[in-house]
């Protein structure tokens, strides 16, 4: 009996130093954020129209090409003729998504960064200037594809040959 | 057998000390084993801001607090030091910040674990590339007592988690053990 109480003693005091030989210690961090919602937007092809430059970011450009009353026009470019003027037309798709958000929709409208007394710009028969902007649309669905919109131009047939370009801006807001 | 037991007892004490010491008298050892019983540091951790990471405030010294402010997908933080990484359905928000581990002697090293102490299911917290879970995992076998080291924390959070629940508060608790 002597001789297990040594035996046990003996155990204990060896293992007393290897416990020893492992201090630990701890510290507490506490992390804090706050996620926001957040929306974007960004431009992308549409199969039926010209392919954006830029194509998958916000800030993508439209090419119609070389545009005529009566000429050969760029693939996926389509057009009518009228009396005075004509009209180029392409699809495109605007793409909104939402992240860490609870609304179930949002609103969308355009503006024309600068002004045009000669030509009419128009998406999806919604005029577009750069007096206002105008309501594309009151409850756009997130996500992708997204929705298509068809740039429309419309040029008078009298005015003189040469270049036209402009500036569309969107805006998206969370409903 | 009555006088022998104590002396059973005693030199079973120095055996520890006599771990490692081959070739060392028992008087030697026995007196390494005093030092090393004095220079076994008692160690502790506490938290430190470094230039590149996010503001940590040590509240006391094994409490830290590190506030990685706003932050969204699409917007990205808004406190300097914290980065955000976009995924296709999530983002990872990332900071850098600094741990000290010491001891009294101010030298050694020290295994480091890391825990949380809930688990939520909208984030995963990440420190140097080791998920931590509510079962300690080792983030490092070897620390430096008394030097400051850097360490990345990381969270990944879902986008479908709407904003009005992602209030994010977590705790971590780090354990050095010493080696």
């Amino acid at each position: 009996m002597k001789k297990a109480l040594v035996t046990i003693f003996a155990v204990v005091v060896l293992m007393m130093p290897v416990l020893a030989m492992g201090q630990t210690a701890s510290g507490t961090l506490a992390v804090t954020a706050t996620v926001q919602s957040s929306i974007s937007m960004l431009f992308n092809s549409n199969a039926g129209g010209v392919a954006l430059g830029n194509a998958g970011t916000n800030a993508a450009t439209l090419n119609f090409g070389n545009i005529s009353a009566y000429g050969t026009l760029a693939a996926g470019v389509s057009r009518t003729v009228g009396a005075a003027n004509f009209t180029v037309s392409t699809p495109f798709n605007v793409v909104v998504q939402q992240a860490n958000g609870s609304s179930a929709n949002y609103s969308l409208t355009a503006t024309l960064a600068n002004p045009d007394a000669l030509n009419t710009w128009a998406l999806s028969g919604t005029a577009v200037s750069n007096a206002a902007p105008s309501p594309l649309t009151a409850a756009g669905a997130y996500g992708n594809p997204g929705t298509a919109y068809t740039l429309q131009l419309t040029v008078p047939v009298a005015s003189a040959a040469g270049a036209i370009s402009n500036t569309i801006n969107f805006a998206a807001t969370a409903n | 057998m009555k006088r022998s037991a104590p002396c059973v007892i005693l030199l079973f004490s120095l055996v520890p000390a006599l771990w490692g010491q081959a070739g060392s008298s028992a008087e030697k050892s026995g007196t390494r084993a005093v030092r090393a019983k004095e220079t076994v540091p008692a160690i502790w951790v506490n938290f430190v801001p470094i230039p590149s990471g996010a503001p940590v405030r040590s509240a006391k010294g094994d409490l830290g607090t590190l506030d990685l402010g706003r932050i969204s997908y699409m917007g990205g933080a808004t406190t300097e030091g914290v980065t955000v990484t976009r995924k296709k359905k999530s983002f990872v928000v990332s900071t850098l910040f600094g741990l000290r581990v010491g001891s009294e002697s101010g030298t050694g090293t020290a295994k480091l674990v890391g825990m949380v102490t809930e688990v939520n299911a909208n984030n995963r917290i990440s420190v140097d590339g080791v998920r931590l879970t509510l079962v300690p995992q080792v983030i490092q076998m070897v620390m430096p007592c008394g030097a400051v080291t850097s360490h990345r924390l990381e969270i990944e959070l879902p986008t479908d988690a709407p904003d009005i629940a992602a209030q994010v508060a977590q705790s971590i608790t780090f354990q050095v053990v010493a080696n």
